[in-house]
């Protein structure tokens, strides 16, 4: 019978399909170390390890741990919305997630990631020293789910070299916003053509945008409510810079994405505290830092992530010793020392690790400290998809498509249905 | 007269430039990928220039070096191999009644193969997210590979009106000679209609070896990213600034990915060209 | 009453044909059936993408047409499949009938007008974000060079020249290329009498080009362009989202009904809003397809 044949096409098409259901988890090439003995963990985060090998928490840790670390990078583009998705489905490939602000609480009442406290009773982690933001953050879930990273805040970069030539003064940490603005037209350089070839700051990025709006006096993010809070605070943040687009201070959005700080055409940026590290002594001219100019009142956003231990992990206590290296002493240091970001526990913040060796020119490291006081958790606890349009909206306000009133309207309109 | 030979061929001239000209504009952004490749980050955000100032072959090294290359390889090589390999199995036993038998609804059922045909993947996507999510198989190529098996209306389509073409005689032959329905099928047209064969499992490579869609919505973690889900992700930053994008080793990787189509075509553009050429003919 | 041998016979013969159609009876089931109906259900609910769910009617459609950005969302896709549609028609036209113009070096030729077709539409769309760039741009550098002044378009974000700019790239999507070689042969059959009828009236070329060409081509032409309408729909996401992102910069101007399907789902976690925008699409998907039957009865394309 021929048909027999057919059916036993059919029925090894089917196999063959749901064979490779799990196939091959193979090795992953990026941690070459040798296999130890210790088991293997895995991490996911959203930024690539530090190509300096002394610099690099992960290799590090398997050294000192004896277990393998596999890193997994996700974009933070896409970051929030794979992690959730993971989650939801029971993954179990990552053992250790650093989760977003705006994340944890679901992961926690979910149960997508384990409560903390047994393995913490027995570790030498000091929990009841992070600083008062991460610590109001992470309480009501009802327990300790994540350890955070870091705290990491936002700057004001700027360019000496372009500070002496223009003969101003450097900003100081209690700069003024009208400060900023008057230095920010006094360094931008004209071609005879009309066109700028030096810009007096870079235009705000996605996350700096809130630093601008939060200072303008906007709430930006309202933690009873979960809602976003911008107003008229944002309407004259915006129109700030839609004026300093049309008048050549700012560049205007576009697809380029050089940064124009690093590349010496542009005076001023307001960017992450994790730049320094990434910065280092690669840049060709003096900077320095200084906290975000003081609008009418001094905001500025922490950023951190927290470790937590994916509940359908197979190696839960392989991964708390991994996130007891990266929380201690040691880890934290390293953290520091590679990016910039001081770490969130406080006598270990205290010793100021996170002075990056690399950046020689840098002396105002006060900058991060007064901007670390003056930080809350804000647009980071909104999903992104709100944030980033958002920015978008302001965005097509500085091209002149909409008025920065509509903008700001539109964002607002999104983000309620949204949030809803 | 000379004069109407003179006009014809400077009309000839004047339609070779034009031809020229069509090339340049469609080979452009290739050879912005390739040249874009050797450039530096520095160079390649400052100076755009089609020959590089001082070509390296830093970012071949980087891409090799600093991910899972190899890994990615794997995943869109098995990708496209099982998918095609489904593909043409489910897809050429299910052409074939619809081709060359009577039977009860086979108008209704090549009417709706035709209809779901016109159904875009990305309308139905989030429900079949929600699905293999259910059965676990996010995160994996499952919920690329297993639907192939099942055959695509699109390729029955083809296969069918391949089958079409071929001669019924040879079918009642061979019933004369004694084989069945399933006979037929195995002895006399899966032998004649090799170049079909070979032309959409070509197609098929093609497509899977360029989508980007679905393994966008299915694919989480490192070890299942393919190539162009790599391309968008781990070559996509540079380290440390998440807002400065590594172009020169997008482009790197972009020309590794764009040479085996541009291979595939100089081998098999006989088969590629006069499949396509028919695919949208009866 | 039928013979008891020849029904047998008839049964088998259909029981042979629905085993040779079963992988596609169980592909449709599971694979389409079942996902239409479970986006209806789905988009009456308010599921997360973690999962969690309750019924709440039809209120998501309620939100849908409430929104400014679900309308904008519609508008451009109509917008963009449509003019991309036409566009990509006609540039495969143009270039089918350059290659169909007997030169030498014609197989040179179709390898470049056919190879970006088959190239990853991701790579293309990164190379023209950079060739279309502000500051460090190919096409502004070019045009500086030609002009002698310094040229910085901001191509991507004007609003002004988004489009032309995009609806450029869509030419070298795989739709072109496939379309572009269909004409080849069917402009080849193109009975050469007619052809010669003209010469003889004494016609010149655009006129050949409109009264010979067009109408022998046009059941083609129509055909092409409404599959190329679903490969629209279908391929935009892939074309669009490394080009311009979810928000579909700048102020949303290409922002079609696929980006925003993901942004709601994986950035808002929205699974069931973006399914009551998923269930739109479908039925501009059905709207097409119904063009195309009726557009098919006049080409004699389904000969059965």
């Amino acid at each position: 019978m021929k048909k027999e044949k057919i059916f036993a096409l059919v029925s090894f098409a089917a196999l063959t399909g749901s064979m490779f259901s799990g196939c091959g988890s193979s090795s992953n090439g990026k941690t070459n170390s040798s296999s130890n003995a210790g088991g293997k963990v895995t991490i996911a985060v959203w930024n690539e390890p530090n190509t300096n090998e002394e610099l690099n928490m992960y290799a590090q840790c398997e050294k000192k741990t004896g277990i393998d670390v596999e890193v997994t990078v996700i974009p933070e583009s896409d970051y929030s919305s794979k992690l959730n998705q993971m989650v939801s489905t029971g993954d179990d490939s990552i053992d250790i997630y650093v989760v977003w602000e705006n994340d944890i609480a679901n992961f926690a009442h979910e149960n997508g990631i384990v409560a903390l406290d047994d393995y913490l009773s027995k570790s030498s982690i000091k929990t009841n020293d992070f600083i008062d933001a991460v610590e109001k953050l992470s309480s009501g879930l009802g327990g300790t789910y994540g350890l955070p990273w870091c705290a990491a805040t936002e700057l004001l970069y700027y360019n000496q070299d372009m500070f002496d030539a223009a003969g101003i003064e450097y900003p100081d940490n209690n700069w003024s916003y009208s400060d900023f603005k008057a230095a920010a037209e006094k360094l931008t350089k004209k071609a005879s053509d009309g066109s700028t070839e030096i810009y007096g700051c870079t235009l705000p990025n996605t996350q700096t945008w809130w630093a601008g709006i939060g200072g303008a006096g906007d709430q930006v993010y309202d933690p009873s409510t979960g809602k976003l809070v911008i107003g008229d605070g944002a309407v004259s943040f915006v129109t700030d810079c839609l004026n300093m687009v049309k008048s050549g201070i700012m560049p205007a959005p576009s697809s380029d994405t050089a940064d124009l700080f690093a590349a010496g055409k542009a005076a001023m940026s307001w960017q992450g505290s994790w730049n320094i590290g990434t910065y280092g002594s690669k840049l060709s001219f003096n900077w320095d830092i200084a906290s975000i100019p003081t609008n009418k009142i001094k905001y500025n956003t922490l950023h951190t992530g927290f470790y937590t231990i994916n509940a359908k992990s197979k190696n839960k206590d392989n991964a708390f010793k991994v996130i007891e290296y990266l929380m201690g002493e040691e880890g934290q240091t390293i953290n520091s020392k590679a990016s910039g970001n001081p770490s969130a526990i406080k006598s270990i913040a205290d010793k100021g690790a996170w002075k990056v060796e690399s950046a020689t020119t840098v002396e105002n490291w006060d900058a991060i400290t007064d901007s670390l006081n003056a930080g809350v958790f804000g647009y980071t606890c909104l999903p992104s998809g709100v944030t980033n349009n958002a920015v978008s909206e302001f965005n097509s306000a500085l091209l002149g498509q909409k008025t920065p009133q509509q903008a700001v309207e539109n964002a607002l309109k999104y983000a309620n249905e949204t949030i809803g | 007269m000379r004069t109407l030979k003179g006009k014809k061929r400077s009309a000839e001239i004047l339609i070779f430039i034009l031809k020229i000209l069509v090339a340049f504009i469609m080979f452009c952004p290739i050879i912005w990928v390739f040249s874009g490749s050797f450039k530096d980050l520095a160079e390649f955000t400052t100076s755009p220039g089609i020959i590089p100032k001082k070509p390296t072959l830093e970012n071949f090294s980087y891409i090799f070096n600093n991910s899972n290359y190899f890994i990615y390889i794997k995943n869109t090589v098995l990708l496209m191999v099982l998918t095609t390999f489904g593909t043409l199995i489910s897809s050429s036993l299910v052409a074939y009644p619809l081709a060359r038998m009577n039977f009860w609804g086979k108008n209704v059922i090549f009417a709706i193969i035709v209809g779901t045909m016109m159904i875009p993947n990305i309308a139905l996507i989030i429900p079949q997210y929600i699905m293999f999510g259910k059965m676990g198989w996010l995160d994996s190529l499952l919920p690329m590979i297993v639907p192939a098996f099942f055959a695509y209306p699109y390729n029955v389509f083809l296969f069918r009106q391949f089958f079409r073409s071929i001669p019924k005689e040879l079918d009642e032959a061979a019933t004369i000679d004694g084989c069945n329905k399933a006979g037929v099928f195995f002895n006399v047209l899966v032998p004649i209609s090799k170049p079909v064969f070979v032309t959409i499992g070509m197609l098929s490579c093609v497509f899977w070896w360029n989508e980007l869609t679905q393994p966008v919505f299915y694919i989480n973690s490192d070890k299942w990213r393919t190539l162009t889900i790599a391309l968008m992700t781990t070559f996509m930053y540079t380290s440390g600034n998440a807002f400065v994008i590594n172009w020169p080793s997008i482009m790197a990787a972009s020309t590794l990915m764009i040479i085996p189509p541009m291979v595939l075509y100089l081998f098999g553009s006989k088969f590629l060209v006069g499949g396509i050429k028919t695919s949208g003919l009866k | 009453m039928v013979p008891n041998k020849f029904n047998k016979k008839i049964l088998k013969r259909n029981l042979t044909a629905y085993a040779f159609c079963l992988p596609w009876f169980i592909g449709f089931i599971c694979f389409t059936l079942f996902p239409i109906i479970f986006m209806f259900a789905v988009s009456l609910t308010n599921r997360k993408l973690n999962g969690k769910s309750s019924f709440v009617g039809f209120s998501n459609y309620a939100a849908m047409f409430q929104s400014p950005t679900f309308w904008n969302s519609l508008k451009i896709t109509i917008f963009f499949t449509v003019i991309m549609m036409a566009v990509t028609t006609v540039w495969a036209v143009i270039m089918a009938m350059l290659l169909n113009h007997k030169q030498k070096l014609n197989g040179i030729f179709q390898f470049f007008y056919f190879i970006p077709s088959v190239v990853p539409t991701i790579s293309l769309a990164y190379a023209f974000r950079t060739i279309f760039g502000k500051d460090a741009g190919l096409l502004n550098y070019v045009i500086s060079m030609i002009s002698g002044k310094n040229t910085s378009i901001n191509w991507m974000y004007d609003p002004h020249t988004v489009y032309l700019v995009i609806f450029f790239i869509t030419l070298f999507t795989y739709n072109t290329g496939q379309m572009m070689l269909v004409f080849r042969s069917s402009l080849n059959d193109v009975p050469r009498e007619l052809y010669e009828a003209c010469d003889m009236d004494g016609a010149g070329a655009l006129r050949k080009f409109t009264m010979v060409t067009i109408p022998m081509i046009s059941p083609i032409i129509l055909f092409n362009s409404v599959t190329g309408c679903i490969s629209a729909l279908n391929g935009s996401f892939a074309l669009l989202y490394p080009l311009t992102g979810e928000n579909g910069d700048p102020n949303g101007m290409t922002q079609v009904l696929s980006l925003l399907i993901y942004k709601e789902a994986f950035s808002n976690m929205k699974v069931g809003y973006a399914s009551a925008l998923s269930v739109i699409l479908f039925l501009i998907a059905c709207l097409f397809g119904i063009i195309i039957f009726a557009f098919s009865k006049k080409t004699v394309y389904y000969e059965n």
